[in-house]
């Protein structure tokens, strides 16, 4: 009975409009730059493909990007999934908090993760001035700087609720019959773990897998700052070609070879997301869970909290005390300090200006990326697999397309009327918003796909027209994994740095511009503010999704 | 005449779903398609209501050709086989959703919702959630939410699917009651013969995507047209014969007389079904044991060319308790290949397996049900 | 929650007006993130003028000429301003600007005039060059460094962080300084000394300034390279008043490289005349006295004065060493090449 839901016909309709903005605003603006790396001496410019494969250089760099990328993932998934399984399972004191907690590392800005683990991990950071003060020496425990571990590390701390959200998500809708049944055959609880919660799980370890592997693939502002200049993904690389060395061509050739990469794994996520059908973020409290019993599951209760502690709240903590401590002692001048213009410059942010900004881009961005992203998820549902792997592999691609190529591919490509957005405001959050929708498609799809089809028959039988079905059966079904969407197009507009700093725009600074403006010059008090700013960042993004949440429950 | 369906024709990925179906309902009764799953009754039933479109063929409302008219404009009214409840809506919110769509009043919606959940018995009911509800209670609302826009048919796809067996036999009789009561025209898919029976004015048996028969549910019980419905009704004790002279059949198991029969030729092999309530446990070919009716019986074993009749001796191969009967399988020794007759036995006759025994056929239980050339 | 509704739509319509706000005549003025300009000086301009200055930020310097060169055939901009000697002869090669010889031009100081076709004219100078922290050496009784030589002896094992000269503008000035001291043939020698010695690097200033270097963060290395002008923001910057910078800068025997930026009118302007104003502007008196505080770097006006805090803590280096800009542009890329292979292997 399937047959009645796929309509390729009305699916290339509805997804007519996802993809001409795709077109517009990445696809043009990449074919820009391709064509003016590789034709702009008219006839097609092959040597740069011979020097890329000539050059041990490169083949390194590709290793390193794939032997990173995969290590990173392994440790995430290790590291989520006991953390999964104790919250999917167990009832304990601010489990809600430990989920929002755990979402707080996507929107930092790298400068800024950077900063809070030297604070914490760095040779005179938190850790080893605790170990000095035993140990009553000066020794150093831990020594991570510029090592694949802090690199590892890191990518754990970014992606950590990706792999925990999908995990737990599909194993809370799994429930405990199954292993339960194992149990009453005989098998013992690693056995069940091993033989049936793990196979039944694989969809969405499979899924989170893939998405964790993508972003780390990707990843930019860790290796370059964290990482330093020892480690070399494509992804720096193509900023190192394009904006230290003027190499467009070879930038253009990394980035193609990135983009076909990243169409293949999302060719593969898609296939398997589609058996999965886990929503991204979608609510789990299905299942309140029990409380802890016996010495062993209270052990492993606090060893998970423990962790996260450590690897998620400690970072993030030390931000705030270092923004209220300074070598004075306990201080809000670094607050206060913000909203002085000691300069007169014409580019000073004050606090209250740059939280408006990025509020308002943040909202720009939620409109749009909500409104993309749910005509692709319409669309995409309208087609059978094959077409449906694809658009869904494409509509996914700038999620990880290097931002210097694409803010490069904007300057040439959208610099005629009536696209002539090169230095509109607009620009800001449409960029936002290329990284945000597809993150609206991944949470609404998989809610989409749950919905059975027949609720749709059932109210067309009543007597609802098209737009009323959409409005009254699709919208309310889907609303829980909207909010989900929008919070995640909030987050990425308010922590986005890279895509926006490629792009000329007029000076309506963001709270992550103010903070690397900071940055930027020398100076105690100026460290302080950008300090201040990131505690400011956190606190603003998180009131916002509890906004964003209390809004969509009123309605 | 209400609706009419006229040589409908369905294919999905190039398999023939529907084969030029054709039949017609009286406005204010009730159809039953009956069938197997798998069998096009659903496709049928999308195809009225407008979900699906028909490759070819018409399907007519009062006489008009509704097949272009869009689900949302024809109100018919369905029944989900999942009840397609909306889980996001309680109880009222539900019902009234048909109402809603029409654009009738606040306070109408409110009379006629509540009336409604009279009716089917869910007072109290209004504020509940859809979670929170049985398997009846769902049914009830998905009942009342296709009745209250007061549709002009009523389209039902198995809607006593998902139930357990008590609470099915005890629904059954409620939704025909109720449809009875608001007089609704309905279309109801199923594939349990007990719910067509309970429910339906009249069945229509399905088959690959054709209908083998469509009669009124006392007809079809007593005058199966062929094997298919036959043993889709049922019917177990189907042996194949020839007519070796007017009105006797000759089959594996002995000769029958039939009284009335279809014109079939000499010589021409049929297909004889004996009714399992016709058959009884007796203790000799004289009878006794099972017997309600004393009746004269001294024929030969296997005989009824005189019209009067059978007895056939052989072995109980198995006898399965039941509660109030034993479904008993018997083997008659005479037959050549293993032919076995299914009837049912009262628990107090205690038949056990391995027993020899006789058994009558009462002349009344034997029909012709096909020809097979 | 009507509040915030209320707050929502009220907000999405305030930033376009904001925005779009009063645009009579309007100079559009293209930039790296490090520009900045008191508002009354920028407001002075725009008032005798009758002009709307609406300056185009476009990431750090080197993505922000990137972006001008790009778009050189559709100008996004009427004046690039941010253009370093290390990237000066790529600039002009791409013909995106338009010759203008300014009156001002008689002020500027001479030795930074590196265009004689006066496309692109100088505007700032700073040094890069090694910063110490003070205190560091005081405690462990060391004397900081006076030359490039110093930092391969033993007793400078391991104190020095310096920056990726193939992501980082201070990284690459450095670079060019050891070019230019010990020559083409003789730097890669120096730098496989030097990573002997423990010299450690990372990618970006920040990175170094604010994560390795002992004066300013929690990091262990005590000289980084960094501006001549970093003292005197240390100081400015500062928590409490400070009479002495905390930092030290080592400019003595060729080891620091100037870097002189430079600004130009675009090719294809609509407001010549008005850019010509600009130039002279950004050249005269009144801007030039408002760099140093501003960007921490020094005006290239010989007349222009020094605020105190620049007079007191700033220093400029007597003689810095000199790598022709045509030769930069001709073997940066080998030169950084090189480096990588030998350095980060």
């Amino acid at each position: 009975m399937k047959k009645g839901r796929y309509n390729t016909l009305a699916g290339l309709v509805i997804i007519a409009f996802p993809l001409l903005f795709l077109s517009l605003f990445y696809i043009f603006p990449l074919m820009s730059i391709f064509k003016l790396s590789f034709f702009s001496d008219g006839g097609f410019n092959v040597d740069i493909f011979k020097k890329l494969f000539s050059k041990n250089y490169y083949y390194r760099v590709f290793y390193f990007t794939f032997f990173q990328a995969l290590l990173s993932t392994f440790v995430t998934v290790a590291a989520a999934l006991p953390g999964a399984y104790i919250y999917t399972h167990y009832s304990f004191p601010g489990k809600k908090l430990l989920k929002t907690v755990t979402t707080i590392p996507f929107v930092l800005p790298t400068v800024v993760v950077a900063a809070a683990f030297q604070a914490f991990l760095g040779k005179k950071g938190v850790i080893n001035q605790v170990y000095a003060s035993f140990s009553g020496g000066s020794g150093v425990l831990i020594h991570l700087d510029q090592t694949l571990w802090l690199i590892i590390l890191a990518h754990l701390f970014f992606n950590y609720t990706i792999v925990f959200r999908i995990v737990s998500g599909f194993w809370a809708q799994l429930g405990n019959k199954t292993a339960e049944a194992a149990k009453m055959l005989g098998a013992s609880g690693f056995k069940i773990f091993i033989k049936i919660t793990l196979p039944l799980l694989k969809p969405a370890l499979y899924a989170s897998s893939l998405l964790v592997f993508i972003f780390c693939f990707s990843s930019f502002g860790v290796i370059l700052i964290l990482g330093g200049p020892k480690f070399s993904t494509v992804e720096t690389e193509i900023y190192k070609q394009a904006v230290y060395l003027f190499n467009l061509p070879m930038a253009s050739v990394l980035s193609i070879i990135q983009i076909f990469f990243t169409f293949l794994f999302m060719w593969l996520y898609s296939s398997i997301q589609k058996k999965a059908c886990v929503e991204l973020m979608g609510d789990f409290s299905v299942n309140p869970g029990k409380k802890a019993v016996g010495w062993f599951e209270k052990t492993a209760l606090i060893l998970n909290y423990g962790f996260v502690l450590l690897f998620i709240i400690l970072p993030i903590a030390s931000l705030f005390i270092k923004s209220v401590f300074s070598a004075q002692g306990f201080t809000f001048s670094n607050y206060t300090g913000l909203f002085e213009n000691k300069l007169d410059s014409i580019f000073f942010v004050s606090p209250n200006k740059a939280i408006l900004f990025s509020f308002i881009f943040g909202l720009l961005t939620i409109i749009f990326a909500l409104f993309i992203g749910v005509l692709a998820s319409f669309g995409i549902e309208h087609f059978k697999n094959r077409l449906s792997v694809f658009f869904d592999s494409i509509l996914m691609l700038p999620l990880t397309t290097s931002a210097v190529t694409l803010g490069f591919g904007f300057i040439i490509a959208l610099d005629t009327p009536p696209l002539n957005l090169r230095n509109s405001f607009l620009l800001v959050p449409l960029a936002h918003t290329l990284v945000a929708y597809p993150f609206v498609l991944r949470s609404v799809l998989p809610a989409l796909r749950s919905i059975p089809n027949s609720l749709r028959e059932a109210a067309m039988v009543l007597g609802a027209k098209p737009g009323q079905v959409f409005f009254n059966i699709d919208l309310p079904m889907i609303k829980s994994a909207l909010i989900t969407a929008a919070v995640f197009a909030f987050t990425i507009s308010m922590g986005e740095f890279g895509a926006t700093s490629f792009t000329a725009r007029p000076q309506i600074p963001t709270m992550p511009v103010a903070i690397y403006r900071y940055l930027g010059q020398p100076g105690a008090v100026n460290y302080g503010h950008a300090m201040a700013m990131s505690s400011l960042l956190i606190l603003v993004t998180v009131s916002g999704f509890l906004i964003i949440e209390k809004l969509g429950k009123d309605k | 005449m209400g609706l009419e369906i006229k040589s409908i024709s369905k294919k999905m990925d190039d398999k023939v779903v529907l084969e030029s179906i054709s039949f017609s309902i009286d406005a204010g009764s009730i159809l039953c398609l009956l069938g197997p799953s798998g069998c096009g009754k659903t496709t049928l039933l999308r195809i009225i209501a407008g979900l699906e479109t028909p490759d070819s063929g018409d399907v007519l409302f009062h006489g008009k050709s509704i097949t272009k008219i869009s689900p949302h404009k024809r109100n018919f009214g369905m029944m989900f086989q999942d009840f397609a409840l909306f889980p996001h809506k309680n109880v009222f919110e539900n019902v009234m959703f048909g109402l809603e769509m029409k654009g009738i009043s606040k306070s109408e919606i409110k009379t006629r919702v509540i009336e409604m959940l009279n009716v089917t018995g869910l007072s109290g009911f209004e504020k509940r959630s859809i979670a929170g509800l049985s398997g009846g209670e769902k049914q009830r609302v998905a009942l009342a939410r296709s009745l209250v826009p007061q549709p002009s048919l009523l389209m039902l796809d198995e809607p006593l699917g998902s139930l357990d067996r008590a609470l099915r036999e005890k629904l059954m009789v409620d939704l025909k009651n109720i449809l009875k009561k608001v007089g609704v025209t309905a279309v109801f898919v199923t594939h349990d013969q007990a719910e067509a029976y309970a429910v339906a004015d009249s069945i229509a048996v399905f088959s690959k995507g054709k209908i083998e028969q469509i009669a009124s549910s006392q007809k079809i019980y007593r005058y199966p047209v062929n094997k298919f419905v036959a043993s889709f009704l049922g019917f177990n004790n189907i042996f194949p014969g020839v007519q070796i002279e007017d009105g006797l059949i000759q089959t594996q198991i002995g000769k029958f007389k039939i009284g009335k029969l279809p014109a079939v030729n000499m010589g021409t092999k049929v297909l004889i079904l004996i009714r399992p309530e016709y058959i009884f446990l007796a203790e000799s070919n004289g009878g006794k044991i099972g017997e309600k009716i004393g009746e004269k019986l001294d024929e030969k074993i296997g005989e009824n060319d005189d019209g009067n009749d059978v007895f056939l001796e052989g072995i109980i191969t198995s006898a399965i308790f039941k509660g109030q009967f034993y479904s008993v399988t018997f083997e008659p020794s005479c037959s050549a290949k293993t032919k076995k007759l299914y009837f049912d036995v009262g628990y107090h006759l205690n038949p056990t397996p391995g027993t020899k025994t006789f058994v009558r056929i009462n002349k009344g239980g034997v029909l012709i049900i096909e020809d097979i050339g | 929650m009507k509040f915030i509704k209320l707050f929502i739509l009220i907000c999405l319509f305030t930033v376009p007006s904001m925005v779009f706000a009063g645009q009579n005549a309007q100079l559009v003025v293209m930039t790296h993130d490090s520009f900045s300009v008191s508002k009354k000086v920028l407001k002075k301009f725009e008032d005798e003028n009758k002009v709307k200055v609406v300056i185009l930020k476009a990431g750090d310097a080197g993505a922000a000429l990137n972006q001008a060169m790009l778009s050189k055939n559709n100008p996004m901009a009427d004046i690039f301003f941010g253009v370093d000697n290390a990237f000066l002869s790529r600039a002009l090669k791409s013909g995106m600007f338009e010759s203008y010889g300014s009156p001002k031009l008689a002020q500027i100081k001479d030795d930074l005039k590196l265009d004689s076709s006066n496309r692109l004219l100088p505007v700032t100078f700073g040094d890069v060059c090694l910063n110490y922290d003070k205190a560091w050496f005081k405690k462990h009784d060391l004397m900081p460094p006076s030359c490039l030589e110093d930092l391969l002896k033993p007793e400078y094992k391991g104190l020095l962080v310096v920056e990726n000269p193939a992501t980082s503008s201070p990284g690459l000035s450095f670079l060019l300084a050891t070019i230019g001291h010990f020559g083409e043939d003789g730097y890669l020698a120096y730098w496989e000394k030097l990573k002997e010695n423990d010299v450690f690097i990372v990618n970006g200033w920040q990175n170094a300034y604010w994560g390795q270097f002992s004066a300013a963060s929690d990091g262990d290395r005590p000289i980084v390279v960094s501006y001549a002008t970093s003292p005197p923001a240390e100081v400015y910057y500062s928590k409490k008043p400070l009479t002495k910078a905390p930092t030290g800068v080592v400019t003595g025997n060729e080891s620091a490289f100037r870097q002189i930026e430079f600004a130009g009118i675009l090719k294809g302007t609509k407001h010549r005349k008005l850019a010509e104003k600009f130039m002279d502007f950004i050249l005269d008196i009144s801007f030039q006295e408002d760099i140093p505080l501003q960007m921490f770097v020094f005006p290239a006006n010989k007349n222009a004065r020094l605020p105190d805090v620049f007079k007191k803590y700033a220093v400029i280096a007597k003689k810095t060493a000199i790598v022709p800009a045509d030769l930069i542009s001709q073997k940066r890329e080998s030169w950084i090449e090189a480096w990588t292979e030998i350095v980060l292997r």
